[in-house]
């Protein structure tokens, strides 16, 4: 088994200070705020809250909370691949749980986590709004329509030669 | 003044008042464990809930935070009332089988079996220490974390605060008194929020009566040197 | 970009850009919504400018005769047969195009004005082809008057709106009328606000405009998270300008000088094309100082949603536009007195801001007589499931389920039987056979124990277990909920938990007692529409299909085949062809048999995944 890969959190006070630029260094941007240092960092790292919560002059505790209340967030390093399974009703009733419950074996984890290897990230998503397709699966950005459990193995096999 | 009845009772109110407060004040019992006057309503363990009808209209409301007015009919006694009631308690009594405030309640309100399975959570979610926190001592060490039933009290990351002086106001104001404050070994020490700071002593009389974090709070709020600061209450 | 500086000037450049598309001798519009872009549409896009430059026939090259303008559209709304080109002006309709598919279409269609039989679309009872969008069954019961302008324009382009009429309802409103007159006009018309609730949007406006303050605010809740439903996505995608002129005319009768647009992170586009509009606006002078030199001033602003159900919730919505957690707040006290940072704030879903435009263009007294009595106008839905015609609909109020369903959509696939339609989201209830000819509107539905909701229309056939259905929403509102409130949050947890042995074939009859009584409990005393609503689903569940509970409950049964732990997978030997194919791909070897022989599968070892059912190609994995 592949050990966890070091993650190195740099530049911080400087990407803070930059991305609250963007947002007039107004603090009731702070879900925009998060998303984009976020998009930096693949994940909040906690040195980053930290430094948002300083130079907002926000408490940290309101931070915190925005961090871990909404789905968008994650406190943990994500996987180069991000899989999300739709979990919209048209899609649950095509079978988008069978779907998710494949991936779950294949990967040998839950949604909501990541790969030991870093390689992938399995989550669930709210409807994307594409559910004459269902099941849709999203691989970092990318839609897969008329997901089976069947083309699950051939999915993860497609992404791992990349 | 306002006038209104509570269960057939005429009640008079101030203007401004909420319909729990008037009850209070009247002697009137509604149940309410999110509630403390001296932190805005939250409205979030639903016991408080009555039937208030203002002309032709009636809504099913919390009292702690619905304003009282004129002519206003209050009723505690429904059978919606009842049994909202009943079944909030027996909720809350699921998630925290131990809390001797909810066995009491429940004896009070009539609940008398939980047919839900246990957990073993001893925090009700109140919010009274998070408010008080941020509220009357504006400090903010303690918030939420996540949402739905994940939700729970916490210090980011469950580290320590750097902002907490451990003044025990969390631990006065919470209404199941699980957050106990001790002292010891020349320590004031929060255990569940895995924190501990020096006790300072008392220049004239030398008994421990105020956190060296407490100290430095007041420094910065009234700007009055050390000295005049590190003498307690009795001693002033 | 030039500045419009008067109604005259906006006209001017209408007449002039209307005289241009007349002009156009042939355009061909793509859908480029995210359903088709799923499905390749950019491709198909692609292939058109490709095509349509090695021909020279571009526009942007060749004017006048012979020249071809290409658009890449909003949602057409048949998604389900997407990739969608139309070909103008014989509107003629192609369907499930792909990108090889287009130097034949430009060849034959553009060009030699043949048709393409094998792309038309395919009548499932009489086998005809049908050329024109308004004759496929799908769009003939339609009223597309939000919809209509999906087809037609850019919505990138700021110029295509105004090329159809754009901005002058706004133009006649803060020029020509006053607050009062166009709040007036709001209520007369019968609006009720679209995102569920149904609220009388000119109600709504009144008061917001009776409370003074110097800030007011206005907002388009594009938090749209009804799964299954998406037609805000697709309007604010389509067409963004439509809802931003609602929203100018709205400012400008209650009397607000900002406006905000919270658009859910996970529509990107929708994003994207609200955030240009704005834009464009700016630039031409339609948003910002001094609008048309009318003295009104007004702008907006995008916020971006975080990734929470609950976010959709008015007061929520507006505390997360402040920086904070999407945590609804008690409802006595109206949004319309101390909203937004505590000022006066008018709230309206997208598909509601969308239309206004069209009342202040038509008249209350036009818009009124489509509907109902108490429903007027047209509503949008999202019809999906199993039915044949996925996509997006929108029917003038009072029509019935059934020709929805049946007449719209074409009925159940692969003749199966109907079993029930859910609506309303997880804030509504699944409805019978028996209910099909209700009409759709506000009230009727919420009688039936069911709601209109946002619009989002589910139908579900006989392989569709209710009670699977009922965990399904619980499942998802449990995930959802802000965890405030005692009775959302503990009380959902446990209907879950009770519902999951259900499905499990642990329930009791005492358990489905208890979720009564919970959802009694939950209904009343949450403090949220999100908990309020929440029991929904599993009351008209327990209410239609009683039967199914029991039988999940005292015989351990699920007839459809859904639940897990109450079916089995097993191989009818008359059917097996001995192919081997499911004994190779199953995960876990359950299945034993030699090649050509009859194949079996074994139960102590099945994990029911399914995936031999999907490869077995002689229909002989039965689930009983």
């Amino acid at each position: 088994m592949m050990a966890m890969t070091e993650v190195v959190v740099e530049n911080v006070e400087q990407n803070v200070k930059e991305v609250l630029a963007r947002y007039g260094n107004n603090p009731a941007r702070m879900i925009e705020i998060l998303q984009d240092l976020q998009d930096i960092y693949g994940y909040l790292p906690r040195e980053v809250l930290r430094e948002v919560s300083h130079q907002t002059e926000m408490p940290l505790t309101r931070v915190y909370h925005v961090a871990t209340f909404f789905k968008a967030f994650t406190l943990k390093p994500r996987g180069k691949y991000t899989i999300q399974v739709c979990t919209g009703t048209a899609c649950h009733v095509k079978g988008s749980y069978r779907v998710l419950e494949r991936l779950e074996d294949v990967l040998g984890i839950k949604a909501g986590d990541t790969t030991d290897d870093l390689m992938f990230t399995l989550e669930t998503v709210n409807c994307v709004g594409a559910c004459a397709l269902g099941p849709v699966v999203i691989v970092n950005h990318k839609y897969h329509a008329y997901m089976t459990p069947a083309k699950v193995e051939s999915l993860i096999k497609e992404y791992r030669e990349q | 003044m306002v006038k209104l009845t509570i269960d057939g009772k005429e009640v008079v109110a101030r203007e401004g008042q909420t319909v729990l407060e008037a009850a209070r004040e009247a002697g009137i019992f509604i149940p309410a464990l999110c509630y403390h006057h001296e932190v805005k309503p939250y409205a979030a363990c639903r016991l408080c809930m009555v039937e208030v009808t203002r002309g032709k209209r009636t809504r099913f409301v919390t009292s702690c935070d619905y304003k009282v007015a004129e002519g206003m009919v209050v009723r505690t006694d429904t059978e919606k009332v009842q049994k909202c009631r009943r079944m909030v308690l027996e909720l809350l009594m699921a998630r925290c089988p131990n809390l001797p405030q909810l066995q009491e309640l429940a004896q009070i309100l009539g609940v008398d079996r939980v047919r839900f399975p246990e957990g073993d959570d001893d925090c009700i979610l109140c919010g009274l220490c998070v408010r008080t926190c941020a509220e009357v001592v504006g400090l903010h060490a303690l918030g939420y974390e996540s949402r739905g039933f994940h939700r729970r009290v916490t210090t980011p990351f469950d580290e320590p605060s750097e902002e907490c002086i451990l003044c025990g106001a969390c631990s006065y104001v919470c209404p199941v008194e699980v957050v106990p404050v001790v002292e010891e070994d020349g320590y004031r020490v929060m255990e569940r929020w895995h924190k501990k700071s020096r006790l300072v002593a008392c220049t004239k009389c030398g008994k421990f009566f105020m956190t060296e974090d407490e100290l430095k709070f007041l420094q910065e709020k009234t700007g009055l040197p050390e000295e005049r600061l590190k003498v307690c209450a009795d001693c002033r | 970009m030039k500045r419009i500086e008067s109604r005259e000037a906006l006209l001017e450049l209408y007449r002039e850009l209307a005289g241009e598309r007349e002009k156009e001798e042939k355009y061909i519009a793509v859908c480029t919504g995210t359903a088709c872009l799923a499905n390749g549409a950019q491709e198909v896009y692609d292939a058109f400018k490709e095509e349509l430059a090695k021909r020279g026939l571009d526009i942007q090259v060749k004017k006048g005769e012979g020249s071809v303008s290409l658009r890449g559209t909003g949602c057409h709304g048949f998604c389900g047969r997407g990739p969608l080109v139309a070909i103008h002006p014989r509107k003629i309709f192609y369907q499930l195009v792909r990108p090889e598919d287009v130097p034949e279409i430009v060849e034959k269609t553009v060009v030699g004005g043949e048709l393409i039989d094998r792309l038309l679309y395919e009548d499932p009872v009489t086998g005809e082809r049908v050329l024109h969008e308004e004759d496929i069954p799908f769009y003939k019961k339609q009223m597309r008057l939000l919809m209509a302008a999906n087809g037609q324009i850019d919505p990138k382009s700021i110029y295509d709106y105004i090329a159809i009429g754009g901005y002058q309802a706004m133009a006649k409103a803060i020029l020509d009328m006053e607050g009062d007159e166009i709040i007036q006009e709001v209520i007369d018309s019968g609006l009720r606000g679209r995102g569920g609730a149904g609220f009388p949007t000119g109600w709504k406006w009144e008061d917001a405009k009776k409370h003074q303050s110097p800030v007011k605010y206005v907002i388009c809740n594009a938090d749209e998270g009804d799964p299954g439903a998406y037609m805000d996505r697709s309007l604010l995608e389509g067409n963004p300008h439509s809802v931003l002129e609602g929203m100018i005319i709205g400012a400008y009768a209650v009397g607000a000088t900002e406006g905000w647009v919270y658009v859910r992170k996970e529509y990107p586009l929708a994003l994207e094309n609200i955030t240009l509009a704005i834009e464009q606006a700016r630039e031409l002078g339609l948003l910002g100082e001094n609008i048309l030199g009318s003295g009104f001033s007004f702008d907006v602003k995008v916020a971006r949603g975080g990734g929470a159900f609950v976010g959709g919730e008015s007061s929520a919505l507006m505390a997360s536009i402040e920086g904070r957690v999407a945590e609804p707040r008690s409802k006595h006290i109206h949004a319309t007195e101390s909203g937004l940072w505590g000022r006066p704030t008018v709230l309206n879903n997208v598909e509601t801001w969308a239309n206004v435009p069209i009342i202040i263009n038509k008249g209350a007294q036009w818009y009124a007589k489509i509907g109902t009595e108490k429903s007027k106008g047209t509503k949008i839905f999202s019809l999906v499931g199993d039915v044949n015609h996925t996509g997006l609909v929108e029917v003038p109020m009072g029509i019935t389920l059934r020709e929805v369903i049946f007449d719209i959509g074409g009925g159940i696939p692969g003749g199966k039987e109907f079993k029930g339609v859910q609506t309303g989201g997880p804030s509504g209830g699944c409805l019978p056979q028996s209910q099909l000819d209700l009409p759709v509107d506000f009230d009727t539905l919420d009688a039936a124990g069911s709601m209109m909701g946002s619009g989002g229309m589910i139908v579900m056939d006989e392989n569709t277990c209710m009670v699977d259905v009922a965990r399904y929403f619980v499942k998802f509102l449990t995930e959802e909920s802000c965890g405030k409130c005692v009775p959302c949050r503990e009380g959902l947890k446990h209907m879950l938990d009770i519902l999951t042995r259900i499905t499990d074939g642990e329930g009791t009859m005492e358990d489905v007692e208890l979720l009564e009584e919970l959802g009694y409990v939950i209904a009343h005393a949450s403090l949220c529409g999100l908990g309020k609503s929440a029991p929904n689903p599993v009351l008209s569940t327990i209410k239609y299909y009683k039967d199914e509970y029991i039988e999940h409950v005292r015989d351990k049964k699920c007839r459809a085949g859904v639940c897990k732990a109450l079916v089995k997978y097993i191989i009818i030997a008359e059917n097996c062809t001995g192919c081997h194919v499911c004994f190779k791909r199953c995960p876990v070897g359950a299945i034993s048999g030699e090649p050509k022989g009859i194949h079996v599968i074994d139960q102590e070892m099945c994990i029911k995944c399914g995936i031999c059912k999907d490869v077995c190609k002689f229909d002989a994995v039965k689930v009983v």
